[in-house]
């Protein structure tokens, strides 16, 4: 990175049916890149206990004079929100789904209508069958 | 008419029995209230009442208008008309109040959502709820103060407008004004074709609402049913006597 520039790396992941997603990245801040901002998120969502979520970030920070964060969240669709979703309701299917939407949306409301909307429908049909 | 009829109901939790027998009659127009000490099956009862996975029924049966709701799934329950409000509600990030809420009133009633009545619809009820309307946009309970997930319950009820309106620990860990704000979304809600069930260790809220039934639920039975006299003798003398 160039010196008092930015960057921003947010990474999200679905995986169900024992899928397995990696994340790896690397952030380098060299010696003259005084001043810049920097930060990653990465989120990996499970749908079930058989899927797989690694995530390995290298963060190579050679200056001090930065502004640099790293976050990591891992998270399984409970059967308590499930719930939640279904006394209001929802089925099931309506239920995952919704969740799935909900954690993509930050991601969604960034590309352009028409992808967004290709996004959702993938969703949709992934779940369609995946649960019984 | 009987809207609620619950016969003879034992739910375990965990392999655990924790209602053994519980038997209760809600009439449409009535206000009931679950009292009892803490691990008495209170929570379990409404859990059991929407088919809460978790909780297996072990005997007994659920009528609900008539119709036996035992086995049915928790999202065709709702559908019938019986809402809970959660003690504990969940966090759905990405998903504003206002969708999900439009998303949750089409499922409900099977059809479509007219957006401009809906959104003022929902305006009318937070103002009177006292909630900031910044929180339509907000991802549902993300971020949100214990008082402001219970409000949130409250303006779901409102909107969702259900048969029987099951309120677990609404009243829980809220403040005085927060109470009288959730007791007027309740008597908002009530008419003579609705009911309510609130369930609660505590009798703060009977302060500033006015109930039908009140029955006492100890060790998974209810041993005691009374008008709201009974709910100003336990503030008084607690549940010992009962145990």
């Amino acid at each position: 990175m160039l010196p008092g520039t930015s960057s921003v790396v947010n990474a999200k992941s679905i995986s169900k049916n024992g899928g397995k997603c990696t994340y790896r990245s690397l952030v380098r801040i060299n010696e003259n890149s005084q001043n810049s901002k920097s930060s990653v998120s990465c989120e990996s969502l499970m749908l079930d206990d058989i899927s797989i979520s690694d995530t390995i970030p290298t963060n190579d920070i050679r200056t001090d004079k930065v502004e640099f964060s790293h976050e990591a969240k891992i998270g399984k669709i409970s059967d308590k929100t499930i719930f939640y979703l279904m006394s209001r309701g929802l089925s099931e299917e309506d239920a995952k789904a919704m969740i799935i939407r909900g954690f993509a949306h930050p991601i969604a409301k960034e590309l352009p209508v028409e992808y967004a909307v290709e996004m959702n429908n993938l969703i949709n049909l992934e779940l369609d069958g995946a649960i019984g | 008419m009987s809207l609620l009829e619950i016969k003879d109901l034992y739910v375990n939790a965990e392999e655990k029995e924790i209602l053994k027998g519980i038997n209760l009659s809600i009439n449409k127009g009535e206000i009931h209230v679950i009292m009892g000490p803490n691990g008495s099956g209170k929570t379990t009862t409404a859990n059991a009442i929407l088919n809460n996975p978790a909780y297996k029924k072990m005997n007994g049966n659920i009528e609900f208008d008539e119709e036996n709701i035992t086995n049915l799934k928790t999202d065709e329950i709702a559908r019938k008309g019986i809402f809970m409000s959660f003690q504990l509600p969940e966090e759905i990030p990405g998903v504003s109040v206002t969708n999900f809420l439009k998303y949750a009133k089409n499922k409900i009633t099977g059809k479509p959502v007219k957006i401009f009545e809906f959104k003022d619809e929902l305006k009318k009820y937070m103002e009177e709820l006292n909630m900031n309307s910044k929180n339509m946009e907000r991802s549902l309970n993300v971020g949100f103060s214990g008082g402001e997930k219970k409000k949130n319950e409250i303006l779901q009820m409102l909107v969702l407008n259900p048969k029987l309106a099951i309120l677990d620990e609404t009243d829980s860990g809220l403040d005085v004004d927060a109470i009288k704000t959730v007791s007027k979304g309740i008597e908002m809600f009530k008419n003579e074709n609705n009911a309510v069930l609130i369930i609660t260790h505590n009798t703060k809220i009977l302060h500033s609402l006015k109930v039908d039934y009140v029955h006492v639920l100890v060790n998974g039975k209810i041993v005691k049913t009374g008008s709201q006299e009974l709910a100003r003798e336990i503030e008084e003398n607690g549940y010992a006597q009962y145990k």
